[in-house]
């Protein structure tokens, strides 16, 4: 059994979720949603964590206005302290602590595997109702493998072609992997890392061009491809949202990801285009504690409540606003 | 997990079978939206065919599941649980259809004849079109005592001749062409 294996099935026994947002492109919000979702559920009375999994970029701590004194998390992937528990910081709101990666030497960005799994396997033993890891940007191993251990994967996206067309790559790439890791046979392993290349000469262009390519080659592998699209269901976050054809972009980005992928996306909100988030970050404060009855801040205690209870924006919405 | 032309026209529309009119319109509204107007959310992963390819099937399944009629007999054709998704496409043996002359007279044998020569039984266009088989019958037979008032057979006609893959057009203009060639007369 995979350490991954492990994590998943001992969260899901003790009933308590990790949430990791990425989404591929830098500046989409992933820190700034994080920091503020976690602020939100910590306010339903949840106890929550926050990681800084930015590795090397870190400042989930800044965005919250902490100054970190004491260990952080590259301390504990480097052997310096023994235990995760003991580089948490409590923040100024109750049931919120943060795990920081800030002052984090560059190298850290690529810890070894060994250190990752450390990471993982004592991210077990921390006590909260929800954890969120904020990712890095790009589509590297490390970043997907966290955004894979997740419960629930969050992807940040703005209304511009670049931001969505790297949430896509971000999609493609976290279930190539997620299809590497339940194939054995190398040559049905080979097939996949050359499907990864958009001009390969496979001719593989899709997920279903894939997946004809493997049932032909094993079909029972090629069913077990499958049910890896099905248990994928990533869920999106438009960001900065300026009009009605924004708001439906995430409406479209889940149609098309069905009709290309053949997966299925949640579009579980959107949050406003709004000063006062610039505002907020320029003071180092989050918005959730600052402004909390402005728009965007509103948006996101929405977006909170729709992972609470498991929802996303139905469609009505988009057909009465 | 079905590729986009194996979906069913509610799977398409992505809409449970139950669904409403206005939800079936809102739903439409969204695809020409991310389809046809090619929303930004298809960057990067479509081709401008398979944009067009789509879209033309979401259109068609609009137009089925709006209209009460077609979305009754496309419920049963569903129920009737046929591998294809799709009864109003042609079979695959009937493809490509070599495009056919339409003559400056279209009589019912010349109908008649692209008919059997594109593979399709007259229950079959009926089940298409939705024209009733009589009508086609009578088309054919050039039996215009059974045909009703002249705009509707140019409706039949239009169906018809998008059914045999003909320039419609110019069917219903031959035909209206031909039947008022003397002998024949239009009957009222």
């Amino acid at each position: 059994m995979s350490s991954v294996e492990l994590l998943k099935g001992k969260l899901k026994s003790a009933n308590r979720e990790i949430w990791a947002i990425g989404g591929g492109k830098g500046g989409t919000g992933k820190t700034f949603l994080s920091g503020n979702l976690a602020i939100a559920l910590a306010r339903t009375g949840k106890k929550v964590i926050l990681v800084d999994a930015d590795l090397g970029c870190a400042n989930l701590h800044t965005c919250l206005g902490l100054s970190i004194n004491g260990p952080t998390l590259s301390d504990f992937i480097r052997g310096k302290v023994p235990a995760l528990r003991d580089v948490l910081s409590e923040t100024e709101i109750p049931n919120l602590s943060l795990i920081s990666g800030a002052y984090d030497f560059l190298e850290i960005a690529n810890p070894r595997y060994s250190e990752k799994m450390k990471l993982i396997r004592q991210i077990q033993d921390l006590d909260f109702d929800y954890l969120i890891l904020d990712l890095g940007a790009g589509t590297a191993f490390n970043i997907l493998d966290f955004f894979l251990v997740s419960d629930v994967g969050i992807l940040t996206v703005l209304p511009e072609p670049t931001s969505i067309e790297n949430v896509y790559r971000f999609i493609k790439s976290s279930f190539y992997r997620r299809f590497k890791r339940v194939v054995k046979d190398p040559a049905i392993k080979e097939v996949i890392t050359q499907a990864m290349d958009r001009k390969n000469d496979l001719g593989i262009r899709t997920p279903f061009d894939l997946i004809e390519q493997v049932e032909k080659m094993d079909p029972v592998i090629g069913g077990k491809l499958k049910d890896q699209i099905y248990s994928f269901r990533p869920k999106v976050i438009v960001n900065q949202v300026r009009s009605k054809d924004d708001m439906a972009l995430g409406f479209s980005m889940r149609s098309s990801c069905s009709k290309y992928f053949g997966i299925q996306v949640e579009y579980i909100g959107y949050v406003d285009y709004d000063d006062s988030v610039w505002k907020a970050t320029k003071m180092s404060r989050p918005l959730m504690m600052e402004f909390p009855y402005s728009p965007a801040a509103i948006c996101i205690g929405r977006i909170a409540q729709n992972l609470l209870k498991k929802e996303q924006l139905s469609f009505d919405f988009l057909m009465h606003s | 997990m079905k590729h986009f032309r194996d979906l069913n026209y509610y799977e398409l529309l992505e809409i449970p079978q139950e669904a409403t009119f206005s939800r079936i319109e809102a739903s439409f509204q969204l695809a020409k939206r991310t389809y046809k107007e090619k929303s930004m959310a298809t960057h990067s992963l479509f081709t401008e065919e398979e944009l067009k390819e789509i879209w033309t099937r979401m259109d068609e399944a609009h137009r089925v599941l709006t209209d009460v009629d077609r979305r009754r007999s496309y419920d049963i054709f569903l129920a009737s649980g046929s591998a294809s998704p799709d009864p109003w496409k042609p079979s695959p043996i009937s493809e490509p259809a070599a495009p056919i002359h339409v003559p400056e007279e279209v009589s019912g044998s010349f109908l008649k004849e692209v008919r059997e020569k594109r593979r399709l039984t007259l229950q079959e266009v009926a089940a298409s079109t939705r024209v009733a088989i009589t009508y086609l019958t009578a088309i054919e037979d050039e039996k215009y005592a059974h045909l009703p008032p002249e705009v509707y057979v140019k409706g039949y006609l239009r169906d018809y001749a998008k059914a045999l893959k003909l320039d419609a057009q110019k069917v219903i203009d031959g035909f209206l062409r031909h039947l008022k060639t003397p002998p024949h007369s239009w009957k009222k």
